[in-house]
């Protein structure tokens, strides 16, 4: 087969692996897209704190001085400072192995107010990171959610190669964009948002597959290595990290190091990993930040815990290890300052309205009048109802259930996520009743709906709402009530469209079977 | 911002959309530029202006990476524009570019 | 049958390629492996979309499944990498 074989078998690969994949990719894009900001909307549903930011150093030390009041013997610190986005000192303990040999329990995250060194006193959420873990787990037990997102993924990669074939001849016509012509306008709108955005589409969706390439693709480390491990350490470069002596030890002041790591690099602390804290053979490693470069991974220096002596440095990566840095990075973004993550942050925008164009496409390709539509056709139909207007009023509820709950409601994070996923199958479910037109019309003005109600409760229930964070220059707030009203203007304005079509289909619907078995076939075959 | 890259990308692109045009009922003129070679000419100069300044901005690569997204964006700011009003979105191509060159000259100007 | 060659064939034989890339490329072992990793999906997405454009199921079949155990076997001859 040639030519026009391999348009068309691509044609019919395209569709049906959009498709399959598009409800589960529009989810994924969206709540990715929302992940750009999730340090900001972690402040954003935290909004009694008004942390201070304080240098690399000083919150290292003061980290230092709460965990050895309270886990002076764990196996392993890890702390993540804090940088000009996120304003609070993360810190993850694992406790040291009992001598049973049993697994000692897992210690919750703490998060420290950088300046006082004093555990934050806040509204109990997950804030941001809700959205980012909800992008590649999808709320499935490990390992299934990473499991089905990399397959969603390697969908979207095969649609997007077998879509350029098949669509050559989109590179000539992707300016035109033709409104409230049916399926014209979708096919227009796929391919404007396709075409323009491809070079981000086709980033975004393999990167993210080599982000958990390990996961997926192991094999080669398998051919190469006797064990995982060896890969990982030599990939790092950190040597063993060395076991504990026994002989108790004092640690020495960490603050100096992370100044002279940072004088080594040049650049911020991000990331310090201390093992064995109250042994004599205790290690301190300091790990740049990746805020300021493409490469994702960034360089660590290793100081001995007793003397602060260099033990060792990071190497300079051969061109695989800064290819795969560098598309982690690139899929990240945290190299972005702020005016190229509102770039990201719009061209994820068009990624969804990519896929939720494509899956319309779909249906109003086989739209027929007069008969009764196939149970596949109205499955499909209504599923596109159900994620595209209801995914984004979910997303909406979770906003505001962190506004409405009680601050200190126990268990109210997972309560803020429960409420996102009540609402969005909820209302998933609820729209069966309704005929299709009415049911967009309902599910996306409820949308709009509750992206608009976010600004309100917010300057409801705290002092920091629209007039007041513009007043005090609270960039931040000010930026997130504005996209909440975007996000509310563009869902009114899809429910208008929605709504001005029940009147167009009908007359239009006529037309179409006037023209004929011939013309309907050309339009297939565009 | 990075007002200047996505301003030049989005003249150039307003050019090729012009020259694009197949039929002639849907062909729209840009003003002061007529034949169809000098509008790809200019185009061209435009997007590799846009190029350099998302070069001098951000360095080779992240200039690269910068330079792609806001083409993107501009491109699509311009579908939409272009679907709204179709002579005033080519028409557009004009002011983008003076507003986008003098925003380049002058930060050229600020950092020498 | 043809689905499932492309889903499980197509990473069973993108998973061989690039295990045998990574094993038998000539460089730094943890560069080799990386550069088998970063390609495997460029692999497995070429095989999944020839499945499907390739007519015969025969040979879809033949080859997906070839490849995969022909690069298992190479490599369980091969060994791990000294």
């Amino acid at each position: 087969m040639k030519g026009g074989g391999l348009r068309q078998s691509m044609a019919w690969i395209h569709t049906w692996l959009g498709l399959l994949a598009g409800w589960l990719l529009f989810a994924m894009f969206l709540t990715g897209t929302a992940s750009y900001f999730r340090p900001e909307i972690t402040r954003w549903m935290q909004p009694e704190l008004r942390p201070v930011a304080a240098p690399p150093a000083q919150a290292a030390a003061s980290a230092v001085r709460w965990l050895q009041a309270n886990g002076a013997h764990d196996e392993q610190w890890t702390i993540f400072l804090p940088d000009d986005r996120t304003t609070a000192t993360r810190i993850f303990q694992r406790a040291r192995p009992p001598a049973d040999g049993s697994k000692p329990p897992r210690k919750p995250e703490v998060r420290l107010d950088p300046a006082s060194g004093q555990p934050i006193a806040a509204r109990d959420t997950k804030g941001g990171e809700h959205f980012y873990r909800f992008h590649f787990q999808l709320q499935l037990p490990h390992p299934w959610g990473r499991w089905l997102a990399g397959l969603a993924a390697l969908f979207m990669l095969g649609a997007i190669v077998s879509g350029v074939i098949t669509h050559r001849r989109i590179f000539a016509d992707f300016f035109t964009l033709r409104w409230n012509k049916g399926q014209r306008s979708w096919l227009d709108a796929h391919n404007a948002s396709a075409v323009l955005a491809l070079p981000f589409h086709a980033m975004i969706t393999y990167t993210g597959l080599i982000t958990l390439i390990v996961m997926y693709m192991p094999w080669p480390i398998a051919a190469n290595y006797s064990s995982p491990s060896a890969f990982s350490d030599s990939l790092s470069g950190i040597e063993d990290a060395g076991k504990a002596t026994g002989q108790p030890g004092r640690l020495v002041a960490v603050a100096p190091l992370v100044a002279r790591a940072q004088g080594e690099w040049g650049g911020r602390a991000a990331q310090i990993v201390i093992r064995n804290p109250d042994d004599s053979a205790s290690t301190v490693t300091v790990r740049r930040t990746s805020a300021d470069t493409l490469n994702a991974r960034g360089a660590f220096v290793t100081y001995g815990g007793i003397d602060g002596r260099r033990i060792a440095g990071s190497s300079a990566a051969g061109p695989a290890a800064q290819t795969a840095g560098v598309m982690l990075g690139l899929h990240l973004g945290h190299f972005a300052g702020p005016a190229l993550r509102w770039v990201y942050f719009l061209l994820g925008l068009t990624g969804a309205a990519m896929v939720a164009t494509g899956l319309l496409l779909w249906t109003s390709k086989r739209l027929t009048i007069g008969e009764r539509p196939a149970l596949g056709y109205r499955i499909v139909e209504r599923l596109n109802i159900g994620v595209v207007a209801c995914l984004p009023a979910g997303m909406a509820a979770f906003l505001l259930a962190n506004r409405l709950l009680p601050a200190d409601l126990a268990g109210r994070a997972a309560i803020e996520v429960a409420t996102m996923f009540w609402v969005w199958f909820g209302l998933a479910a609820l729209q069966l009743a309704r005929p299709v037109r009415r049911a967009w019309i309902e599910t996306l003005t409820i949308a709009a709906l509750a992206f608009a109600a976010v600004p309100l409760v917010n300057a409801a229930t705290t002092d920091r709402g629209l007039l007041r964070s513009a007043i005090d220059g609270d960039g931040l707030f000010v930026a997130f009530d504005i996209v909440m009203l975007s996000a509310a203007a563009l869902l009114g304005f899809a429910a208008r469209k929605a709504h001005a079509h029940v009147g167009v289909a009908k007359t239009r619907a006529v037309r179409r079977r006037r023209r004929g078995q011939a013309a309907q076939e050309l339009a297939d075959a565009a | 911002m990075p007002l200047e890259t996505a301003l030049l990308g989005y003249a150039g692109l307003a050019l090729f959309a012009a020259v694009r045009g197949r039929t002639p009922h849907r062909r729209v003129e840009p003003p002061f530029l007529t034949s169809r070679p000098a509008m790809r000419i200019v185009g061209i100069v435009l997007l590799s202006l846009s190029l350099v300044t998302a070069f001098t901005r951000y360095g080779p690569y992240q200039g690269m990476v910068a330079w792609l997204g806001l083409l993107s964006l501009s491109g699509i700011a311009l579908v939409l524009l272009l679907s709204w009003w179709r002579v005033g979105a080519v028409a557009m191509w004009l002011p983008a570019a003076i507003v986008g060159l003098s925003l380049a000259l002058v930060k050229a100007v600020t950092a020498a | 049958m043809r689905c499932f060659s492309a889903v499980v064939g197509g990473y069973a034989a993108a998973a061989g390629l690039a295990s045998l890339l990574a094993r038998l490329l000539p460089i730094d072992r943890v560069e080799a492996t990386l550069w088998g990793m970063l390609a495997a999906f460029v692999f497995y997405a070429a095989l999944g979309l020839w499945a499907f454009h390739e007519p015969r199921l025969s040979r879809v079949t033949g080859v997906i499944w070839g490849i995969a155990l022909l690069s298992g076997a190479m490599l369980f001859a091969l060994g791990v990498r000294p």
